[in-house]
């Protein structure tokens, strides 16, 4: 899987998360709503953790110094704008 | 007088070849030949933190054993230790019917794609002259989370497309 593609997959999994937020807000006693939120949650933290293994950190809370953060690429050197 | 200009202006600045023990003891946490000391810090976060982590890490592990027992419970083999397959969202079947009609990809989900609330109806039962009632979601298809990137929507419901007229009902 390349960078895009891994990114993509996190975006997704982002949205999925951000959707059932917003669905639990008006339905807050739907279990399998919940559980669904948990396993993208899940989905979304392995992605995370797969993606910053293989490309350096995503965000500057997870990268070990600010020389790393400041050597990765930005949102515009990604094609596509995606990031 | 100041060694260096950054100690006048910056009372957190701590120069790298600080002699105190505890300095020493911070500085080499850092690869940077200077670093800015952070004032609530104590000689005792180095042990706060590592317990916190200690807590996370079996937090982590409980919430591991969780999806397992779930998934196994479910006798479902999408989801081996911790790794997920990207089709874990439809079952086998359905799985197997996408392959088969490449076309119709998001129609075949399983039962387990839709959000059902029966708690609720999607309209009032006495519904009143003159007032205005927006339709309760109740059941809930949804895409899958890379076709919901598409359209910009988790859930087939939501999905309204702008086609320059009025759409009863999308393709």
């Amino acid at each position: 899987m390349n960078r895009e593609e891994l990114l993509t997959k996190l975006s997704a999994a982002q949205l999925a998360m951000f959707e059932l937020h917003l669905y639990l807000d008006t339905h807050p006693d739907n279990d399998e709503a919940m559980m669904l939120y948990n396993r993208y949650e899940h989905k979304m933290k392995q992605l995370k953790n797969d993606y910053e293994k293989l490309y350096g950190p995503l965000t500057f809370g997870t990268a070990d110094t600010a020389a790393d953060w400041a050597a990765s690429p930005w949102p515009w050197d990604v094609q596509g704008g995606k990031c | 007088m100041f060694e260096n200009p950054m100690e006048m202006y910056n009372p957190y600045y701590v120069a790298s070849n600080n002699n105190s023990q505890r300095d020493n003891k911070k500085s080499q946490k850092y690869t940077c030949d200077c670093h800015l000391v952070d004032s609530d810090m104590d000689d005792n976060d180095d042990d706060k933190y590592s317990k916190m982590y200690e807590k996370y890490m079996m937090d982590m592990k409980k919430e591991e054993k969780c999806y397992n027992d779930y998934y196994k419970m479910n006798n479902d083999n999408s989801y081996n230790n911790g790794v997920m397959s990207e089709d874990m969202y439809t079952d086998k079947n359905s799985r197997k019917k996408k392959e088969d009609k490449m076309e119709n990809m998001n129609m075949s989900m399983s039962k387990d794609n839709m959000l059902i609330c029966n708690c609720i109806t999607p309209l009032p039962e006495n519904p009143q002259v003159t007032m205005a009632y927006v339709p309760f979601q109740t059941k809930s298809k949804m895409f899958n989370c890379e076709t919901a990137l598409q359209k910009g929507t988790l859930f087939e419901d939501l999905y309204k497309p702008f086609k320059g007229r009025s759409v009863h009902k999308h393709e």
